[in-house]
C-alpha cells in the first residue's frame, strides 16, 4: 500500500507503482482539478505543489511522493472560502476557458506563499511553464501581484474606511 | 495508463540502490523525473521495450545539498536545478552555474530536476555537461564495490556512460577564474539549445592563462576546443587576439557534420563567451 497526504488527508492506495501522480489524483481519488493536457511536462496543467513547491504531476511517480505533502487545487479552498489567489484570478477576471487556471494558481500560489511581493520579472518566471491559450497573460500576472497584496493584507490603491 | 507495468524501488543508503541496480533486469534509477518519466511515456507510445524496475534514490539520505570543503565545491547529485539557482554559495563562487541554471526548463522543471540527471541522462543537448567540463569537474560514482572518480571530460568523451550510481560532482575553486556561458537557440520558444559555448580562464597579466573553451554540439556530446585553447593560452586577453584565433579554427573542429550556419553559430558563441571574460 502507498501512502500519499493530499491537501491535509491522509490515504493508503493500492498502487502498483507506474501509476503518475495526476493519473491517481484524477482517476483513483476524483480529484480532477489538476488537468490532463500535454502530458509530456511542457503545459503546466497538471501543476500541484509538494512540499511547497510547484511540480508537473504527469511526470511524479505516485509512489515517489510518499511522505511528501501535496497540495492540489482543491485543497486551496476552505469551504466556501477561497485563498486570495484564487480570489484574485476572479476579481481581475485573469480566467476564461478556464483549463490553464488550476495550474496557474498553484504555480502563483507556490511564488507567492515564499515571496508575497514579487517582481514583475519573478511573476513570470515563476509562470512560464504554465501554457494560455486564451487570456494572454496580461490578466494573470496582474491578478497574481493582486493577490501578493492580499495576502499581505495592505492592497494598494484601497483606503480604509474608517 | 501513461506508462508500463513496473516495479518501484525506494533504498535507503546508496550501496543498497548499487545492489538492487545491479540484480535486477532492466532497471533504470529515478532521479527528478524529468527525463525519465516521460522516455518511458515515449517508449510506451513507439511499443518499445521499457524498464521493469525503476530505483528511487529519493529516500537515499545525503544525496542532496551543496558545501565547499578544501577548495573544492561539492554538489550532491540530487540536488535540484532550483536549489542551485537558491544558492549563495553558488552565486558567490560559481556564478555561471547560477546563470545556466536559470536557463534550464521552466519554473516547474527546475523544482525537479537534478544535476545528477542533467549530467548522466545522455542526451547531448543538455546544459550541465559543458559547464562541467569547463570547469574542470569530477563526476564520483558509487558502484556495489567501490566508489569512481571520473573527469567529466573523460566521462563526456565515453558517451556519458555511468560506471555506477553518481553520487555527487565536486568542482575546483580558481581564484580569479572567470567563465561565461552563451547558448544559441533553435528558436525563441524551444527551450533546447542549437549549441552553446562555455569558457573559463585565468587573466594574469593581461594574458590568457589555462584558458578552457567548451562546446555544447546540441546533436553530440561536448567537446574541449583543445586547437583553440592553445591558441590563447599566453597571449594577451585582447579582442584582437581572440578574432586571430577564431580565424585560425578549422571550422571542422567545431563540429564535423554540419552546415555553415552551426559553424558561424559557433564562432559567434565563442567570441561572446570570451568576450564576456575580458
Amino acid at each position: 500500500m502507498t501512502r500519499l497526504t493530499i491537501n491535509n488527508q491522509n490515504y493508503e492506495l493500492p498502487l502498483k507503482g507506474h501509476e503518475t501522480l495526476l493519473e491517481v489524483l484524477r482517476d483513483h481519488l476524483g480529484l480532477t482539478g489538476t488537468k490532463t493536457a500535454c502530458e509530456e511536462a511542457e503545459c503546466g496543467a497538471c501543476t500541484v505543489m509538494i512540499n511547497g513547491q510547484a511540480v508537473l504531476s504527469c511526470i511524479v511517480l505516485a509512489c515517489d511522493a510518499e511522505g511528501d505533502q501535496i497540495l492540489t487545487i482543491e485543497g486551496l479552498s476552505s469551504g466556501e472560502k477561497l485563498d486570495p489567489v484564487q480570489e484574485a484570478f476572479l476579481e481581475k477576471g485573469a480566467v476564461q476557458c478556464g483549463f490553464c487556471t488550476p495550474g496557474m494558481i498553484m504555480s502563483a500560489k507556490a511564488l507567492l506563499d515564499n515571496n508575497p511581493a514579487p517582481t514583475d520579472e519573478e511573476i513570470k518566471n515563476a509562470i512560464d511553464g504554465n501554457i494560455c491559450r486564451c487570456a494572454g497573460y496580461l490578466k494573470i500576472q496582474e491578478a497574481i501581484r493582486y493577490a501578493g497584496e492580499l495576502m499581505q493584507e495592505k492592497p494598494q490603491g484601497h483606503k480604509d474606511i474608517l | 495508463m501513461l506508462l508500463n507495468p513496473l516495479t518501484h524501488h525506494s533504498p535507503v543508503t546508496l550501496p543498497e540502490a548499487c545492489r538492487i541496480k545491479v540484480s535486477l533486469e532492466r532497471s533504470e534509477i529515478l532521479a527528478g523525473g524529468t527525463f525519465l518519466i516521460n522516455r518511458l511515456k515515449l517508449l510506451k507510445k513507439k511499443g518499445l521495450q521499457t524498464p521493469l524496475n525503476i530505483i528511487s534514490l529519493k529516500k537515499v539520505a545525503g544525496l542532496s545539498g551543496i558545501y565547499a570543503k578544501e577548495g573544492v565545491v561539492i554538489i550532491k547529485a540530487l540536488t535540484t536545478i532550483r536549489q542551485i539557482l537558491d544558492s549563495k554559495l553558488i552565486a558567490l563562487h560559481l556564478p555561471v552555474l547560477k546563470d545556466i541554471s536559470s536557463k534550464i526548463g521552466t519554473s516547474q522543471i527546475r523544482n525537479m530536476a537534478t544535476v545528477g540527471g542533467n549530467l548522466t541522462c545522455r542526451y547531448p543537448w543538455t546544459e550541465m555537461p559543458a559547464v562541467m567540463i569547463a570547469l574542470g569537474a569530477k563526476l564520483h560514482f558509487s558502484t556495489e564495490r567501490q566508489e569512481q572518480l571520473v573527469s567529466a571530460e573523460d566521462f563526456f568523451k565515453n558517451e556519458a556512460r555511468s560506471p555506477g550510481i553518481l553520487e555527487s560532482v565536486s568542482i575546483p575553486l580558481v581564484s580569479n577564474q572567470r567563465a561565461s556561458y552563451v547558448r544559441c537557440k533553435k528558436t525563441l520558444h524551444l527551450d533546447i539549445p542549437l549549441l552553446a559555448a562555455c569558457v573559463t580562464a585565468e587573466i594574469k597579466a593581461g594574458r590568457f592563462q589555462n584558458t578552457r573553451v567548451t562546446i555544447n554540439r546540441g546533436t553530440a556530446f561536448p567537446v574541449c576546443l583543445e586547437e583553440m585553447e592553445s591558441l590563447l593560452n599566453g597571449q594577451p586577453a585582447q579582442h584582437r587576439v581572440i578574432e586571430h584565433a577564431l580565424a585560425q579554427m578549422n571550422p571542422k573542429t567545431f563540429d564535423a557534420s554540419t552546415d555553415d550556419y552551426k559553424i558561424h553559430m559557433y564562432k559567434v558563441s565563442v567570441r561572446q563567451a570570451l568576450t564576456d571574460i575580458i
